[in-house]
């Protein structure tokens, strides 16, 4: 037992002497090319926990039994559904050799499908078909809430 | 898209309208307000990359791309921080909601704590009164009854019968306050000859709404005869109501309550059998202490402790028993009393 604390006792001293050797005072880091990737990847992974969450607590709390709420959660699952699609784009998106996008002048970039890969991409590109679906589920459902506000439950305020 | 979130506001506006304080109003008008943003930078980046594209600006789109995308990416987690909030608060608030519940049950209950106890304070004081009066009328018929008695020594013949008369009915009036005063004497509070099925009937009538309420049958296996005891009639009536109420509470709807009376070796005795969930037996051995509740919250834990007062002060006994998966039977008895015809 003294022996271990007289090793760990040991380290420590050292990692301490390595931490306080001078190095440059150059702090903020640098952010390079993948990591705004990342970070939208988190952003996407991160919505699409909250909506999961949330439909749990919507399913949990009876408010699925109500009309507009109904709507509001399917949208929610689409919502769900899109981040869940829109994550694996962009993970495909940079499987995809950049000799597959073709360039032409004055038009946008087209794809060379010649392999899984491309088909997957122009597919998961097409995420429009469910975020639209989704947020207009969302909105479907705020307008029926609004047009019969006894669908608020009540709170004590 | 913009279109959408767009029309999205204006009905959460609409909402918020309506319900100016909601927290789920609030939500959802973040929610909404994050998803046009959202919008925004999605659907018009797309458009200036399309006209970009067109005039040949590949360059500048190239530029400006990375900022719609973060733009994308923060009202990502905007939703997603007001959804995450939201949930947590709305747990909060839910609590909130079940604690604002259980404090209205609590304040009912102290509410007809309160009254249960007035009464009783009220009929203690009308006795004490009563007592006070009894001995004030005493002391002035004793000094009547020594004066009497002294003139009857003086051996005045002539009006002997009249002072002997005047002696009886001073001795007849001071036997009334004597009785009278014994029968008042505390605990025996305006104590009655009461009768077990008519106060039962009472009392059954009494929380036949609540019953109703939940479609629940009461069966009242009525004895036949007259089973007399001595006791308080508002206290009695109700401590059996307060038994009955409990029993339909604890019942699901739909249940029987089956209420019998019946003249056995611990004098009268009435039996309050359920079918419901019945109580658990470490429960069952604190039930009569006063702040013990099964229903914590719910009640004050008063009721059962007070019921086995009223009940005691009678002379009588109360048990409840609790087998398992059967219900709960009470099984209260009151010592019998016959009248004298």
């Amino acid at each position: 037992m003294d022996n271990l604390r007289k090793i760990i006792q040991y380290n420590m001293a050292w990692f301490i002497l390595f931490c306080l050797t001078s190095t440059d005072a150059n702090a903020f880091q640098t952010h390079g090319h993948p990591e705004g990737l990342y970070v939208h990847q988190a952003a996407h992974l991160l919505f699409a926990i909250s909506c999961a969450l949330l439909y749990r607590q919507m399913e949990q709390s009876a408010f699925l039994k109500k009309d507009g709420w109904r709507l509001i959660g399917n949208g929610i699952l689409w919502l769900f559904l899109w981040n869940v699609w829109t994550i694996t784009g962009h993970i495909i998106e940079e499987l995809l050799p950049s000799a597959n996008i073709l360039k032409a002048p004055n038009q946008q970039p087209s794809v060379y499908l010649d392999s899984w890969v491309a088909w997957g991409y122009v597919i998961l590109k097409c995420d429009h078909l469910i975020c639209v679906p989704g947020m207009y589920l969302i909105y479907k459902g705020i307008k029926k809430i609004a047009d019969a506000p006894e669908l608020i439950p009540r709170f004590p305020t | 898209m913009i279109l959408i979130s767009a029309a999205c506001i204006y009905h959460t506006r609409r909402i918020v309208l309506h319900h100016t304080q909601h927290p789920l109003a609030r939500y959802l008008v973040w929610f909404t307000y994050a998803l046009l943003i959202f919008a925004v930078s999605r659907s018009l980046g797309h458009i200036l990359k399309h006209i970009l594209y067109f005039l040949n600006m590949n360059w500048l789109w190239q530029k400006l791309s990375p900022i719609s995308g973060a733009i994308n990416s923060i009202s990502f987690i905007i939703i997603s921080a007001v959804t995450l909030f939201f949930g947590s608060m709305y747990d909060v608030m839910l609590q909130m909601q079940r604690d604002r519940k259980r404090i209205e049950q609590t304040s009912k209950e102290m509410l007809k704590l309160t009254n249960d106890l007035e009464n009783i304070i009220s009929e203690r004081s009308k006795t004490e009164l009563s007592l006070k009066l009894a001995h004030e009328i005493r002391n002035p018929v004793m000094v009547i009854g020594g004066m009497v008695r002294s003139l009857l020594k003086k051996g005045d013949d002539t009006r002997a019968p009249q002072f002997q008369a005047i002696l009886d009915e001073a001795q007849r009036l001071n036997e009334l306050v004597a009785n009278f005063e014994k029968n008042m004497i505390l605990p025996q509070i305006h104590y009655t000859q009461l009768e077990l099925n008519t106060l039962t009937e009472e009392a059954i009538e009494l929380t036949r709404p609540l019953a109703e309420q939940k479609k629940q049958l009461i069966l009242f296996n009525r004895n036949p005869m007259n089973l007399f005891f001595y006791g308080n009639r508002q206290t009695v009536i109700m401590a059996i109501k307060h038994i009955i109420g409990n029993a339909i509470e604890a019942c699901p709807e739909a249940s029987t309550i089956e209420i019998t009376t019946d003249l056995t070796e611990k004098g009268n005795t009435l039996i309050i059998e359920d079918n419901g969930p019945g109580i658990a037996p470490e429960m069952l051995e604190h039930i009569f202490e006063p702040f013990y509740t099964t229903q914590k919250g719910k009640t004050t834990g008063l009721g059962l402790a007070y019921v086995k007062q009223i009940i005691e002060d009678h002379r009588g006994s109360i048990h409840i028993s609790s087998p398992e998966g059967k219900g709960t039977i009470v099984t209260i008895s009151f010592p019998a009393y016959h009248p004298i015809k």
